[in-house]
């Protein structure tokens, strides 16, 4: 076995001593920098009332950042956000589908990519009715395109 | 009474106005800020030509957007509530506080133009090479952190562009694979921009990046002095004279461009004022949505891919300027501009340049609503 002198294995341990002050400190850095608390608005927001959406329709709600859709079997919430980098969309004049101002991603009435950048559908949330009567979304719960929330 | 005062000059002052080269000498290393001067200097460095002075530019506004951005200090408050409101008070009651900001503002789009340019001029003259090559990997860090600076500036007026523009940029880092959605949550301290992200720009922006950027710049000056200067070209006269005194052959020059940038600033900050949108909208997407300009190239590149636009091809441009120096080696040709035995480098350098220029004007004039080709500037 190589013979070490004293000093090169003291210095060994000097040098992990701080290696490892070093490593502490990135990790406890990056642990605190991620906070568990948000101060982000809650994920549930409330819509309103079923009644104000009438059916064939897709309404902009502003505070949630959702599309209400109407049609026969019942509403759907459509997130508005847009799958490319974040952006809100809107939706066409002609109410053919809607274009996020940002890149100009195009997505048709159902948020299916039509052109741009986008790299997948916007996607439909979880929409329910809450003991009072009123609409409320989970911005959270993403949902098959197909599910509906029924209403009378 | 006199003999007082001359004691006290002495006692701070203790060599006097310098009247020959040997008190100048002595003055340059007796006085902190000359010291950090080498106390003589190369005729050939002085010219105008050898720097374009675009280094000690960027040092001038560094100073600049440190003093201005204390002063806004003390008027701004980082908060969703309260920010764009006091942008509205600096513009609208507090005395010169227009101008203050105007010339944090001009300051910091001078500085990204000017470094740029300085790397380039380095670039040109293949300063890169040994010994310099960390000196050049520390430049490189500076024009990142010029950017980040920018970048995390531009979120405080809290007004749409600044809200949307980094929603833009906080998606575009979620968007690399494995690690992008953690450190986009570490940048922003919530699933959104909102207070948290805010708070956190304010700190990076007022604190931790110009401390980092400080020490960078101390190391960058001090490597510069112990590497000797400007490198010089092998076909330099022998006859070249000898070296001159800093004092005052370069601090009168350095005084003199002071002067002129902090006339300029001024008068553009009198002249034009820095634009203020409406309060931030979480809800509403303005349309065009653009960043500041010297990003709108990375957002052009992002609107044909998020992650290969608006972070591979960045990234991997910023990790080649760092490998640059290990790699190209030859000693052909440096300390002249775009030598002929250094022609393919310096016509890649200006070529990847000219595609990032090309790109920015694009995305800065070419792009109307929804990110539209239009064929007259917008």
């Amino acid at each position: 076995m190589a013979t070490r002198s004293r000093r090169s294995v003291l210095r060994l341990f000097g040098e992990a001593g701080f290696g490892v002050l070093a490593l502490q400190a990135v990790w406890s850095t990056v642990r605190f920098a991620r906070a568990p608390v948000s101060y982000a608005p809650p994920m549930r927001r409330s819509l309103g009332e079923p009644g104000e959406y009438a059916a064939g329709t897709a309404v902009y709600v502003e505070d949630a950042g959702v599309f209400v859709l109407r049609d026969a079997n019942g509403l759907r919430a459509l997130s508005a956000t847009c799958t490319h980098l974040g952006c809100t969309v809107r939706k066409n004049a002609g109410g053919d589908g809607f274009t996020c101002p940002c890149h100009g991603s195009r997505y048709d009435t159902e948020g299916n990519v039509i052109a741009g950048p986008a790299p997948a559908s916007l996607s439909f949330l979880s929409l329910r009715v809450d003991k009072r009567g009123r609409l409320e979304v989970d911005l959270a719960a993403e949902v098959d395109a197909k599910q509906r929330c029924k209403v009378a | 009474m006199r003999a007082l005062l001359t004691r006290i000059r002495d006692s701070i002052f203790r060599v006097g106005w310098p009247e020959d080269d040997r008190k100048a000498l002595l003055a340059m290393r007796s006085s902190i800020i000359l010291h950090l001067h080498a106390p003589k200097v190369r005729p050939a460095s002085l010219r105008f030509k050898a720097t374009w002075a675009l280094g000690f530019v960027s040092l001038v506004l560094t100073l600049s957007l440190v003093m201005t951005g204390i002063y806004l200090m003390f008027y701004y408050i980082p908060h969703p509530d309260a920010a764009w409101r006091s942008m509205k008070d600096l513009a609208f009651v507090v005395p010169f506080g227009v101008v203050t900001r105007n010339l944090h503002r001009w300051g910091a789009h001078a500085m990204v133009a000017l470094v740029t340019l300085h790397m380039l001029r380095v670039f040109l003259s293949g300063g890169y090479k040994a010994p310099r090559e960390a000196n050049w990997v520390a430049g490189v860090g500076l024009w990142v952190l010029t950017l980040a600076l920018s970048f995390t500036g531009y979120l405080l007026p809290w007004d749409q562009l600044a809200y949307w523009a980094v929603t833009v940029g906080s998606h575009m880092v979620a968007s690399v694979p494995l690690i992008g959605k953690p450190t986009a949550l570490l940048l922003l301290g919530d699933r959104s921009v909102g207070e948290a992200a805010l708070l956190r720009f304010y700190v990076l922006h007022c604190v931790v990046l110009p401390c980092v950027l400080g020490g960078l710049v101390a190391f960058h000056i001090y490597r510069v002095r112990r590497d000797g200067g400007l490198v010089t070209s092998e076909h330099a006269p022998p006859e070249e004279p000898r070296l001159v005194p800093a004092w005052p052959h370069l601090v009168y020059r350095e005084l003199v461009v002071t002067l002129i940038v902090v006339a300029v600033l001024l008068a553009v900050s009198f002249a034009f004022n820095a634009p203020l949108e409406p309060l931030a909208d979480p809800g509403r997407t303005p349309n065009p949505a653009k960043a500041p300009w010297y990003f709108l190239g990375i957002q052009e590149l992002a609107h044909y891919s998020a992650f290969w636009g608006g972070v591979f091809v960045p990234g991997a441009f910023v990790a080649g300027l760092c490998l640059l120096p290990y790699v190209d080696r030859g000693e052909a040709g440096i300390g002249r501009y775009w030598p002929p035995e250094r022609m393919f480098a310096c016509t890649a350098f200006v070529a990847i340049g000219l595609f990032f220029l090309v790109v920015t004007i694009i995305g800065t004039f070419f792009r109307g609503p929804a990110w539209a080709l239009m064929w007259w500037p917008y």
